[in-house]
């Protein structure tokens, strides 16, 4: 029993699989939170939708920080918000990954506390992930140390976190009268102000809207078995994927959607995995040829460092 | 260094190590296995031990997407007036969809009326400062929860009510009050 739970979490290679999932979460969340950055005064600034410490008045903040408390002006926003990009970008670079990490969440944690009103999924879901990350291994030549017994137990507890987020969601839904009614998809997509399109259509095909609404119910509460076990993994990650890109297109959720697509790839195998790495690299490399020009020298002395700075 | 190196391998050698990393763990574990189950008995009687941690990262969501049912359409409807009562500005909050190059802004609006809807006087505390200070000569606020019907989908196959229409929206004054002091009247 002992030695199951220490191989378990302490002696798992997921070394490939995080450094995959390191680089698409990262530059996901420099993304998303640099189009946040449009809205930073409106949503964080002194003059904005929550004057600086009215967050008192709806959450209990005893146990709650804010740098951006120490930072009340509108310049300190910007710098902090710079940081905080800054740190995601070096993250998703795996410049000091575990360090920055670190850093993100701090500041992350720190918006989420100066406005919650405005977080949703994809915010909920970066404050668990940069929480592991800022453990997690990446470099091969940990295993076996402490550090690397870290990044395994970082490694199992971003493949559980998932488990639970579908198994919760889905357990949630069976308390609604409509997804027991197999009219939670329709309930989804009627509605107007979250709806990319007008979905009117859709009322004359109930069987096809009831099927959708139960297969989402149980494909959720069971995703942890699903995935657990081999032969059923690769569809079901395969069908998440489709059903992800299916509510990013039409509820307009892109981020979310990719976000959930890229938490999969915890479940790759590692050879997979190393294939996806070696992809992205080589592409990598051509872009930075493209932009750095066909010189022999250039190419060689930026694609390697580009190289290093991906793995 | 080498010391405190030699410390940490003789920690790991001892099974001490893991053995102090399985308690972080099953704490962990319990944090983010019961706080998305407010109703567990256990969750509760854990909170006083749990509660600090969650709250210090945040890692209080409950993972209810869409859901026990997917959300009606809400909004928020707003009125500025001036001195002489006369309607200055007047809009909806959030803003038209359709102005949003990226979607992600719209989105996150969303969010914010649904954090409000939960209570009247988070509508007033978020949308009041902002809106009085939306135009010059602002002395009055008006706001309305609005909420819409969803059309069921036999209504809809039926076409006898349409997505969006407006037969079925309950709007609701919320306040009225003063810029310059924030009084209400």
């Amino acid at each position: 029993m002992i030695s199951r739970w220490n191989r378990f979490w302490f002696e798992t290679n997921g070394i490939s699989q995080m450094r995959l999932f390191r680089g698409l979460i990262g530059f996901l969340f420099l993304v998303c939170y640099c189009v946040r950055s449009i809205d930073i005064q409106l949503f964080f600034g002194p003059q904005g939708l929550l004057p600086p410490g009215a967050m008192a008045d709806f959450l209990p903040m005893s146990h709650r920080f804010s740098v951006l408390d120490f930072f009340p002006s509108a310049l300190g926003l910007y710098v902090v918000n710079g940081i905080f990009l800054t740190s995601l970008l070096l993250l998703a670079l795996g410049v000091f990954p575990r360090l920055f990490a670190a850093l993100a969440l701090i500041l992350h944690v720190s918006f989420i506390h100066r406005n919650i009103a405005l977080t949703y999924g994809v915010d909920m879901i970066a404050t668990l992930y940069l929480f592991y990350l800022s453990f997690a291994s990446t470099d091969e030549k940990e295993l076996g140390t402490p550090r690397g017994m870290l990044g395994s137990v970082a490694y199992r507890l971003c493949q559980i976190q998932i488990c639970l987020i579908y198994a919760y969601s889905g357990l949630h839904k069976l308390q609604g009268v409509f997804w027991w009614k197999g009219d939670g998809v329709w309930n989804a997509v009627a509605n107007f102000e979250i709806a990319r399109f007008d979905f009117s259509w859709a009322a004359h095909f109930p069987a096809v809207l009831m099927a959708m609404s139960f297969t989402s119910l149980l494909w959720e509460i069971y995703f942890p078995a699903l995935v657990a076990i081999k032969s059923t993994r690769y569809p079901a990650l395969v069908f998440g994927a489709l059903f992800h890109v299916g509510i990013g297109v039409a509820i307009g959720l892109p981020f979310f959607a990719a976000l959930m697509i890229i938490l999969y790839s915890l479940f790759l195998d590692a050879a997979h995995t190393e294939f996806l790495l070696n992809t992205s690299k080589s592409m990598m490399r051509q872009v930075l040829r493209s932009i750095v020009g066909n010189s022999p020298k250039n190419t060689q002395v930026r694609g390697g460092a580009a190289e290093e700075f991906i793995v | 260094m080498d010391r405190s190196k030699r410390w940490i391998t003789s920690a790991l050698s001892a099974g001490w190590l893991k053995f102090g990393l399985s308690l972080l763990i099953l704490y962990h574990l319990c944090a983010v296995v019961f706080v998305p189950n407010g109703e567990f008995l256990l969750g509760k009687w854990s909170e006083s031990v749990l509660l600090p941690y969650i709250e210090f990262f945040e890692f209080s969501n409950r993972w209810s997407f869409f859901a026990p049912n997917p959300g009606q359409p809400m909004f928020i409807d707003w009125e500025i007036a001036g001195k002489d009562g006369a309607t200055l500005e007047s809009g909806r909050w959030p803003d038209s969809h359709e102005a949003f190059f990226f979607r992600e802004r719209y989105n996150r609006r969303v969010e914010t009326v649904e954090f409000m809807m939960s209570d009247d006087t988070r509508i007033e505390k978020l949308m009041l400062p902002m809106l009085c200070r939306r135009s010059a000569g602002a002395n009055s606020v008006r706001l309305w929860r609005v909420l819409y019907d969803l059309p069921s989908r036999e209504e809809v196959a039926k076409g006898t009510r349409k997505i969006g229409d407006e037969t079925n929206i309950t709007k609701k004054l919320v306040s009225r009050s003063f810029c310059e002091p924030e009084k209400k009247i």
